[in-house]
């Protein structure tokens, strides 16, 4: 598959990694340049260093013709319009998006491309599990 | 009607002026201190310090009361976002943004954004037809740009001058709205000769508008 992330922090390189490792075709798009320092050695996808924001850059990392587009930035703004810009612009099939406050979640609504990742609530339901596991 | 501006600066303070002169309950909501407590002394409005994508920063500065919403920020992606948090969780009907780079201009657009305004793109078609030429003014673009309704002044030396509309062989894609002679409007037919000083209405694709204006305006 093809993919392209948007965001090379801790997560996006993490998950680069992970998916370039397991023979997926990856493109990831950073701002900053220094941060592509934390992709594995052993990555073998594309860099592509600029402002996802601007249609140009995405143009560059090929969405246009992703099969995922995975938006993953600390920044629930950031990320609510790129993932708009992969749906509405470019007419990826699916997109997956990382989501910081959770009260955010409902303005999602109406994208039927677009999947939500609340990050704060894996977390509580992990904590949750581990004490029910505990517990049980 | 209560009307919440998002944004800093000049142009939040001098517009929150004038809608409050016109009897608009302002809201206005900026995330620095010292702007917000500048504006509180100065206006008669009510002013929220904070993030302006916070749904509970929204709903303390009056969100279900509000009738419009105005994003000013220099953001675009924050503009969007607040714009459709104001709709989807307020359901504030009307928002309007603008747009910092031309390039989103579209996606404001599909995304129900009610009045778009696209600055850099104002701005920069204003100071182009001000220093381009005198003779030759842009009325207006229609659909961001895929139709121009522009104005020519018929110089004493444009090809046009001194003939019929007929002959001077406009492509299909340029058309003539409509002359002002000496302050009469005239319909341009076939048979309608084009005299220099005559203003004319052009409206034609944004491509062949170039064209247009050698034909009818001459070399300059």
């Amino acid at each position: 598959m093809f993919i392209v992330i948007i965001g090379n922090g801790r997560a996006g390189s993490m998950l680069a990694g992970e998916l370039s490792r397991s023979g997926h075709e990856v493109v990831v798009v950073e701002k900053v340049a220094e941060n592509f320092k934390r992709l594995p050695v052993d990555f073998s996808g594309f860099q592509v260093e600029g402002d996802a924001l601007e249609q140009d850059i995405l143009k560059n990392a090929r969405v246009d013709q992703a099969d995922t587009v995975i938006v993953i930035t600390g920044n629930d703004k950031v990320n609510y319009m790129v993932a708009k810009l992969a749906e509405h612009v470019f007419k990826v099939p699916k997109i997956i998006v990382r989501l910081t406050d959770h009260k955010k979640l409902h303005i999602y609504n109406d994208s039927k491309q677009i999947e939500v990742v609340s990050q704060y609530d894996l977390l509580v339901k992990g904590m949750l599990d581990s004490i029910g596991r505990i517990e049980g | 009607m209560q009307i919440m501006l998002v944004g800093g600066g000049k142009l939040v303070y001098h517009l929150a002026k004038r809608l409050i002169a016109k009897g608009y309950f302002v809201v206005v909501i900026n995330k620095d201190e010292i702007y917000t407590k500048e504006l509180a002394r100065e206006l008669n409005a009510t002013i929220v310090c904070g993030e302006a994508s916070d749904k509970d920063i929204l709903e303390d500065a009056g969100a279900f009361r509000t009738d419009v919403l105005v994003a000013l920020t220099q953001k675009d992606h924050d503009n969007l976002f607040i714009c459709k948090m104001a709709k989807e969780y307020f359901g504030i009907e009307r928002t309007t943004s603008i747009v910092n780079n031309p390039d989103n201009e579209s996606l404001f657009k599909k995304m129900g954004i009610n009045g778009i305004f696209n600055l850099t793109e104002l701005l920069s078609s204003l100071i182009e037809q001000n220093v381009v030429s005198e003779d030759i003014r842009n009325l207006v673009t229609l659909e961001e740009g895929k139709l121009s309704v522009s104005q020519i002044i018929i110089p004493e030396d444009a090809p046009a001058a001194g003939k019929k509309v007929r002959v001077i062989n406009l492509p299909l894609s340029i058309v003539l709205g409509g002359i002002i002679r000496e302050g009469n409007v005239i319909i341009p037919r076939g048979e309608t000769v084009i005299k220099p000083g005559d203003k004319v209405l052009v409206i034609s694709l944004p491509e062949d508008q170039a064209l247009a204006i050698r034909i009818l305006g001459g070399e300059n």
